[in-house]
């Protein structure tokens, strides 16, 4: 299934109407899609930003542009829940919702609160719908800097967001698996293998097991008791239970992949709230991913934050 | 004569069987009410206990019912999937609508079918059990009546079947 499928299939209403008429080489191109109540639809591309007429042809100005209103929103909400908004009241409480083949749809909306915090949202208005691109083959460069003697690196790849992390995860997961190295996957978001119905939407590799929806701290801790892996991976690690239980991970002679948000080594170490002497002598390598002309690249640290390799991704 | 007593005899016999088929009008109605009830009861524990996809929830209900009530949300699970209503209480509603036919239910049922639809799209699970909660007890309050409704009208209409018998062989004889 292709992106535009993935999408047309989990959408509906006014909104997936316009999208239809987009093609299916145009969706591959996508990096983001949004829709604001009142607002001209805008498209996120590589090359840049660009609007969404009624016919769903891509325009640079703003000319027949499709505005989406709050009803286009919330049926577009309803259905790509699949009726199920209430099935996805845990996801809605984060702001968003995670879809067939890894796409997750960020929602703003009025937030309903319970005992002080946030219990869900209603009333959207507006969507984000990030893509997710499976791409493989780019993390083959990265490969074997994060091997030694057979052994897998603790590794924390750090990017700002919409830099590729998790699409640089993802094809990770799956070469270290198609090494024969039995890699486990904490899928919190479901973004990693794209879950749908028990089926992974992405290709993870043949030696990989994933854990979906489960939170982090929870699945990372059942993972290294029940699949004895070679490898824990996790995207968009935070802090406090996570690091509790990555700290017994790591001490317990499993490897450790994950993303962290940030710009630099220090950034990722300051982030995960992890004392600097612990992240340095646990984690081996620092990808910190960077975007120049249209490319990706990363810069590959040690543990003691220098540059080993630069490496140009896509 | 012997001729003519087995032909009371047989029209006695037809009527009371007749009176029979009219009194199991009501007994449908209260099977399928069971079986709506069971219904929702499934609907708590898929939707709100399980989380799973509306149209998985109607999948399942209607693998594990029987009747009419399994066909409606069989119905309603192949229209969640096509997506092409606007809500899922129009799902419902058109699933009910397709097998109006072949239902027992009476106004008070209808209302409660109605009412399920109408909870459907609620956005919370607390709500969706809670609304759940309290039309399983109007279900009950309306079997309960269909109940004794049923018992009075199953007497009357076995003594009817047999008397209207017994009326039409001594006006014949």
């Amino acid at each position: 299934m292709g992106i535009k499928d993935e999408i047309i299939f989990s959408s509906g209403g006014r909104i997936r109407d316009t999208l239809n008429f987009i093609s299916a080489q145009e969706f591959e191109t996508f990096q983001e899609l949004r829709f604001r109540t009142g607002s001209p639809a805008f498209v996120k591309k590589s090359s840049g930003e660009f609007f969404i007429n009624t016919n769903g042809h891509i325009t640079e100005k703003p000319v027949d542009s499709f505005i989406p209103e709050n009803d286009d929103i919330n049926t577009f909400i309803k259905l790509l829940s699949g009726y199920s908004v209430y099935a996805f009241e845990e996801e809605i409480k984060n702001g968003f919702i995670t879809i067939q083949g890894g796409h997750r749809i960020g929602l703003v909306g009025r937030t309903v609160i319970k005992d002080g915090s946030i219990s869900s949202l209603t009333d959207f208005s507006g969507i984000n719908i990030r893509i997710s691109h499976q791409i493989k083959g780019c993390g083959e460069s990265i490969l074997p800097y994060i091997f030694n003697k057979n052994q897998v690196l603790s590794t924390i790849i750090i990017s700002p967001p919409g830099e590729g992390k998790t699409t640089l995860l993802r094809d990770l997961i799956r070469l270290i698996s198609l090494k024969g190295k039995n890699v486990s996957v904490a899928d919190e978001r479901g973004e990693i293998a794209g879950t749908f119905k028990g089926r992974a939407g992405n290709d993870l590799g043949t030696h990989t097991d994933v854990m979906d929806g489960c939170p982090k701290n929870e699945g990372m801790m059942m993972l290294l008791r029940s699949m004895s892996p070679d490898v824990i991976a996790v995207d968009e690690l935070g802090g406090g239970e996570e690091i509790r239980s990555l700290e017994l991970i790591l001490t317990s002679g499993v490897s450790f992949i994950c993303t962290v948000h940030g710009s630099s080594m220090q950034d990722a170490i300051n982030r995960i709230g992890m004392e600097k002497s612990l992240s340095m002598a646990y984690f081996k390598r620092f990808i910190e991913l960077k975007r120049a002309n249209n490319k990706i690249y990363a810069a590959i640290c040690d543990e003691n934050g220098n540059v080993i390799g630069n490496e140009a991704l896509r | 004569m012997t001729f003519k007593i087995f032909g009371a005899v047989l029209i006695i016999f037809s009527s009371w069987v007749t009176g029979i088929i009219f009194s199991m009008n009501s007994r449908y109605r209260l099977d399928d009410i069971e079986e709506f009830k069971k219904a929702v009861t499934m609907f708590i524990n898929d939707a709100v206990n399980i989380s799973m996809p509306l149209s998985c929830v109607f999948d399942d209900i209607s693998k594990r019912t029987n009747g009419v009530v399994a066909k409606i949300f069989l119905d309603a699970s192949v229209i969640a999937e096509k997506k092409t209503e606007k809500s899922a209480e129009d799902i419902f509603k058109k699933a009910v609508e397709k097998n109006l036919a072949n239902l027992y239910f009476q106004c008070e049922e209808m209302e409660c079918l109605y009412s399920f639809a109408k909870n459907l799209d609620c956005p919370f699970k607390n709500q969706q059990k809670d609304n759940a909660l309290l039309l399983i007890d109007n279900i009950n309050a309306v079997e309960d009546e269909i109940r004794q409704k049923s018992q009075k009208e199953q007497k009357l209409y076995n003594s009817a079947g047999v008397l209207c018998g017994i009326l039409i062989s001594v006006i014949l004889f």
